[in-house]
């Protein structure tokens, strides 16, 4: 099986079989990490959700809770 | 008719000392004269003491500036290393300039401390990072106890990623702190074409003597290029 590239320096050449081990584990690491921001990430919208039904019981809106300046604007992580 | 003094036999300095193209001829002590060969391509005489001649040929020191170390491109390579030994103590601190021309989609940017021939895996890695995109959008991310530096992320439409780091003395054996920022372009530029301060601190007072940029789950293209910074 042909294994990754890998350049050092000018030297071009296939990862030793220790580099593709850990080229594997990093991945698997990399997979768990996304799958556990997502975890969080869904917890953390229903969370949101849950807490607007609640203010929508009591007549009022993320809007509201902003020009109060209870909160501050939510950040947007796009690419990184 | 002028007599001169003939030279006693012995005592000159035979020709056949000069053996080579660029021999100089010094002295490495009273009455005790030696050759010294000529140096690298660029290299200027300087004293040094140390030596037995007290001369030495070494890279024109120019002063406090920038002195470039190393540079490479990569073309479709899952890591990128710097040679061994690009970090030495002939330099306090180092600027590097990392640029990816071409990523595929789905790349985890990531990057090892090396040593000896060797990346670092130790849990040891912090990463903090500040982005704030075209679209007026800002995050923050920050990871400990890694075992690598998180650097970013290339979605399906990235075409650009670039870094430009100082690095605080990894040839020294401290905790290794790196400093800088970059930016990484989409095809859709305006919303999603982010600028990210960055900050890399190693927690273990180790001795570095070269990096390594790692495009994890994919591959990337580009260059890179090294600079000792002279204090």
């Amino acid at each position: 099986m042909t294994k990754p590239l890998i350049q050092i320096a000018d030297e071009v050449r296939e990862m030793t079989d220790a580099e593709f081990a850990q080229f594997e584990a990093d991945q698997i690491a990399d997979v768990e990490k996304a799958s556990q921001l997502k975890a969080e990430a869904q917890l953390k919208a229903e969370a949101k959700a849950a807490a607007q039904a609640k203010l929508a019981v009591l007549g009022l809106t993320v809007e509201d809770l902003l020009a109060l300046g209870l909160i501050e604007p939510e950040p947007i992580n796009l690419i990184s | 008719m002028a007599i001169g003094r003939i030279p006693e036999p012995g005592t000159g300095i035979p020709e056949s000392i000069i053996a080579a193209k660029g021999d100089i001829l010094t002295g490495t002590a009273n009455d005790t004269p030696a050759v010294l060969s000529v140096g690298t391509n660029g290299h200027t005489l300087v004293a040094d003491s140390a030596t037995a001649t007290g001369l030495k040929w070494a890279a024109p020191a120019g002063g406090a500036g920038l002195t470039k170390i190393t540079s490479a491109t990569f073309s479709a390579v899952s890591s990128v290393s710097f040679p061994d030994n690009t970090f030495t103590s002939t330099y306090k601190d180092y600027l590097v300039q990392f640029n990816v021309t071409n990523v595929s989609a789905n790349t985890n940017f990531q990057a090892r401390m090396r040593a000896s021939g060797s990346d670092n895996t130790a849990t040891e890695y912090f990463d903090a990072t500040l982005v704030l995109t075209m679209g007026n959008t800002s995050a923050n991310r920050a990871n400990g106890n890694q075992n690598k530096f998180n650097l970013g992320y290339a979605n399906s439409g990235t075409d650009q990623f670039s870094r430009a780091f100082n690095f605080i003395s990894p040839q020294i054996a401290t905790r290794t702190r790196i400093w800088g920022g970059g930016l990484g372009v989409t095809s859709d530029y305006v919303t999603n074409t982010e600028n990210d301060t960055q900050l890399l601190h190693h927690n273990v007072a180790s001795s570095f003597d070269s990096f390594t940029f790692i495009a994890s789950g994919g591959t990337m293209t580009g260059y890179y290029a090294v600079y000792g910074l002279e204090a």
